[in-house]
């Protein structure tokens, strides 16, 4: 069980961390910068002790900025994430507790809860992100305004790989 | 001993968190504070390789419009070859002298954004081809950027939407001096400063570089003027413009050498220190 559990991630790490240099780096959106990989955290079992979610998040922050010459900024956001993941399924854990097997993702825990989870932890990465980027609070709007429709774009991608992987299990 | 054994064992993550973070930001800052990525970027031979194959596979489905381009170039170069032998043979064209300083090096387009504050390109000629820092980076209609990082086989631009790049730039009609810069909001819209409100300055007025730095040839066109109003707090014009050229579908570039550069940053730098 637990091999499946590393292969699949593997496979996920490298699937997402390719189609966001690939393809989601080079889009000519402008304002709007689409950021899936978070989603190589959030997806992790709910019980991978916490400080390899935390070197998984952060290792994995270098490598984007290594490949999109972040300078440091994918490090710091995604790092953040890592810590909070645990705080979020924490607050957010179902009646009985985590399971030993658990994994946060839509199939498990159901579209309300797998909504909410990415709504907040994507906003904590992509505020943390752009707001890092300025590094100040000058221009707080208009900064505001590219985390709001980076995280529009950003989620909607992430429910639609979602959707699919929902329909591929009932077939 | 024992508190800060039982702090370590209660708040080992957290500390390992701020630790990171640290880490993480010191790399921010350092970026932030130099002309340059100092760290990991993708002008790195790993890096680098991986981002050409894909580019290869990618560039496969954009040879008709390269090919498109390449010849508007062709045609436009072509009409110009024919300007210039319509001159008698005696007459001395004035740019002429100014042009022949600078030597072109073709290189293609490795990777590239828009998304960021500081946005860069990375291209596919390095020390091997006589790339250095700080040279410039023109398309066949536009400005594109300046070279922050050099490897032996691949080199990294800043491009012309970033915060911190700045080009000297000439309004055509009056050869008024401004410069050219962004504010971090949109990146198909640049700003140009420095153009005083008194300058009968219209809409769809062309930009041109001015040729002052040793970095880009003089009168390239470099955008057109979008949205012009003068600013009420200061003697200038807060204008809006648009690149010539579209950073974003970039396949093919022309690096800038400037044969005379060294000379004229010598020559400068003496006139400071005396």
């Amino acid at each position: 069980m637990n091999n499946k559990f590393i292969i699949s991630n593997s496979i996920r790490f490298f699937v997402l961390i390719a189609l966001q240099i690939l393809l989601f780096n080079e889009l000519p959106f402008g304002r709007m910068y689409i950021m899936i990989y978070p989603l190589i955290i959030l997806l992790l079992p709910v019980f991978t002790p916490r400080i390899v979610v935390l070197l998984i998040a952060f290792f994995t922050g270098l490598i984007l900025d290594w490949f999109s010459n972040g300078g440091g900024l994918h490090t710091a956001s995604l790092t953040a994430v890592g810590y909070f993941r645990w705080h979020i399924l924490d607050t957010f854990q179902p009646r009985s507790g985590w399971d030993k097997l658990d994994v946060p993702n839509v199939n498990q825990q159901g579209i309300i809860w797998y909504f909410y989870y990415t709504l907040i932890l994507f906003s904590i990465h992509h505020f943390l992100y752009f707001f890092l980027e300025v590094f100040s609070f000058a221009n707080f709007f208009s900064t505001i305004f590219k985390t709001i429709i980076s995280l529009v774009g950003s989620l909607s991608v992430v429910w639609m790989i979602s959707l699919f992987s929902m329909r591929k299990k009932k077939n | 001993m024992r508190g800060i054994y039982y702090l370590l064992t209660r708040f080992y993550v957290l500390i390992t968190f701020v630790f990171l973070e640290i880490v993480a930001l010191t790399l921010i800052y350092k970026t932030n504070s130099y002309q340059e990525v100092k760290f990991l970027n993708t002008s790195n031979a790993f890096a680098g390789n991986i981002l050409e194959k894909f580019n290869s596979i990618n560039s496969f489905f954009h040879l008709g419009s390269n090919n498109e381009a390449l010849q508007e170039e062709n045609v436009r170069l072509k009409n110009l070859i024919q300007y210039q032998d319509s001159y008698p043979t005696d007459s001395i064209l004035p740019t002429s002298t100014l042009q022949y300083r600078f030597k072109y090096i073709a290189a293609k387009v490795v990777n590239n954004s828009i998304n960021k504050s500081i946005n860069y390109i990375t291209i596919d000629k390095g020390k091997k081809d006589g790339i250095v820092k700080g040279l410039g980076i023109v398309s066949s209609n536009g400005v594109v950027g300046i070279i922050t990082n050099v490897s032996e086989n691949f080199s990294l631009a800043m491009s012309v939407i970033s915060v911190k790049t700045q080009i000297s730039v000439r309004h055509q009609k009056t050869d008024a001096l401004g410069n050219l810069h962004w504010n971090g909001e949109n990146p198909f819209l640049l700003q140009v400063g420095g153009l005083s409100k008194t300058l009968p300055i219209k809409k769809n007025d062309t930009i041109v570089t001015a040729g002052f730095s040793s970095l880009f040839p003089p009168n390239i066109p470099v955008a057109i003027v979008k949205t012009l109003e003068p600013d009420e707090s200061s003697s200038f014009y807060r204008m809006d413009v648009q690149l010539t050229n579209n950073i974003n579908s970039l396949r093919y570039i022309y690096v800038v050498k400037n044969e005379r550069k060294n000379e004229i940053d010598s020559l400068e730098m003496n006139r400071i220190n005396e």
